[in-house]
């Protein structure tokens, strides 16, 4: 009886010990796979590449004759031979864990990035039979390996997307900076001041101006869209007019903005764009424009309160022919007419209120005494006392002042 | 996402939209505007707070589409940061602008 317990002790320690024996290899061969596929991933940065480095190391570690590496995540499809139809469901998630299947001879796992089933892994045809409960852990350990090289990898190309873009939205934001006039014309008999300020996605506004022997000609526009596309048709349209303005001087405002409509019409529809304009043209005090659908646009006389002159044509590229017209206003010393684009009165602060038109009228009442300038600087830190956080600048934000003078400016 | 109620009726696809439509609530709108079928649209702004320039882009494309199919854009019921956004653009000149729905089909509000 005694002999018989110690002999049963024996057999029972014997298994034991081979059991953990089977453990630590098995532990050691998984230490030693994880490294290879490590080793022959770690630093590819092509997703295909890496997959089949790894596979390859897979196949060789676990002895199995066929490999199948499926991927499923922004549209790629990686595939080795002919997969069983259970894989395709695992690879598009619907099975979470790793699986097997005796009848056809195969283990798989899935490849799970940020917590999403994003593909799977699977060995078929053991060599020496079956695959065992250690193959599996095997093969879930690698799985694990190979998810955080995948991990990686989508970061990697994540970030080169975004330096793209990022790179895309600078060359809009240089096209648009570019293009408005460098330097402080000296116009007789008006003080001028423009400026803008690009949002962060790169808006479509602009302004210019060009002097002839008969006037001052300038514009403030808005072209509608956001990035490279709207940098580009604001580049066309600011052109445009430019030579329009130089080539045709004589002609009143409101004959260059249906020109301008008559240019553009087929390009707006095709790109589905538009754009507000405001066309001036000043000489000897006396202001002519024509306003295609643009807002604000304030004026304040010496000796009145400020108030807005309404647009009486719409936008650019809107209606086949436009139907502005010219008006006029006298601009006398100290009198004022400034042109903003809607990115000044819609700008928001972190409560979603919007800087709004009373505001602006305000400001320009207690202001109109400072110089174009002096005044510029005074809405824009009056918005940034609104807003203060300029990151979050949904639109451009551009002014032009004029502010008449007895002499010259 | 901003939701919509569409309905059919005498041939004119109607939509009631309502909050703040912008570039980043409209693309189920502009998905809806853009079906080739809608020949005569009907848009009532009676529950909407802010369009944006994205949106009326939209409105000024889905109009151009449907003269050009011999149909109309037409917009109803405009809440007062709505009209004042239109008048603003002189957009008012080139819509097709009714006070209420009901006037369009002839109906006594």
């Amino acid at each position: 009886m005694m002999v018989g317990a110690t002999q049963m002790l024996e057999a029972q320690f014997e298994e034991d010990l081979d059991a953990l024996t089977a453990e630590l290899i098995a532990r050691q061969d998984q230490l030693v796979a994880l490294l290879e596929v490590t080793n022959s991933t770690q630093g590819i940065l092509d997703v295909h590449k890496m997959l089949e480095a790894g596979g390859g190391v897979v196949k060789g570690v676990i002895s199995a004759e066929l490999t199948h590496i499926i991927l499923h995540k922004s549209s790629i499809h990686y595939q080795t031979d002919d997969p069983p139809a259970r894989l395709l469901e695992t690879q598009l998630g619907k099975q979470k864990n790793d699986w097997f299947d005796a009848e056809l001879n195969l283990i798989a796992s899935p490849l799970i990035v940020e917590n999403t089933v994003c593909g799977v892994i699977a060995l078929q045809n053991h060599i020496d039979g079956q695959f065992t409960y250690l193959h599996r852990k095997l093969l879930n350990a690698i799985a694990g390996q190979l998810s955080a090289q995948l991990d990686n990898i989508f970061l990697h190309e994540k970030i080169v997307r975004q330096t793209r873009t990022q790179t895309e939205l600078d060359l809009a934001r240089d096209v648009q900076s570019r293009l408005l006039p460098a330097y402080k014309p000296a116009v007789s008999t008006i003080d001028l001041y423009a400026t803008m300020r690009p949002a962060r996605a790169v808006g479509g506004d602009f302004y210019d101006y060009i002097e002839t022997d008969e006037a001052f000609h300038f514009t403030v526009g808005d072209v509608s869209g956001k990035g490279m596309a709207a940098a580009m048709l604001m580049s066309m349209t600011r052109t445009l007019w430019h030579n329009l303005a130089k080539l045709r001087h004589q002609e009143k405002p409101h004959v260059l903005i249906h020109t301008l409509n008559d240019l553009v019409y087929d390009d707006f529809t095709d790109t589905r764009m538009l754009a507000t304009l405001f066309s001036g043209k000043y000489h000897d005090h006396t202001l002519t424009y024509a306003n295609a659908g643009h807002s604000p646009i304030i004026y304040k006389s010496w000796d009145g309160s400020a108030e807005m002159l309404m647009a009486d044509g719409a936008p650019l590229g809107v209606l086949p022919t436009s139907f502005c017209e010219t008006q006029t206003v006298r601009l006398e010393p100290h009198d004022l007419l400034i042109v903003a684009t809607d990115g000044f009165p819609e700008d928001e602060n972190g409560f979603g209120e919007m800087f709004g038109y009373d505001r602006l009228l305000d400001l320009i009442n207690d202001n109109a005494h400072l110089s174009a300038q002096a005044i510029s600087d005074t809405l824009f830190d009056a918005l940034h006392t609104f807003s203060p956080d300029t990151d979050d600048q949904f639109d451009d934000q551009t002014l032009l002042i004029i502010k008449g003078t007895n002499s010259p400016a | 996402m901003t939701n919509f109620i569409e309905e059919m009726r005498g041939g004119v696809a109607i939509a009631r939209l309502n909050g703040r439509l912008d570039a980043y609530t409209s693309d189920e709108l502009d998905a809806w505007l853009s079906e080739d079928s809608k020949s005569t649209v009907l848009l009532n702004f009676k529950d909407v707070t802010f369009i944006d320039t994205h949106v009326i882009s939209l409105l000024v494309q889905t109009m151009k589409r449907t003269r050009e199919q011999g149909g109309d854009l037409i917009l109803t019921d405009l809440t007062k940061p709505v009209q004042i956004i239109l008048e603003l653009m002189r957009l008012d000149l080139a819509f097709t602008i009714k006070g209420m729905e009901e006037e369009v089909f002839g109906v006594a509000a």
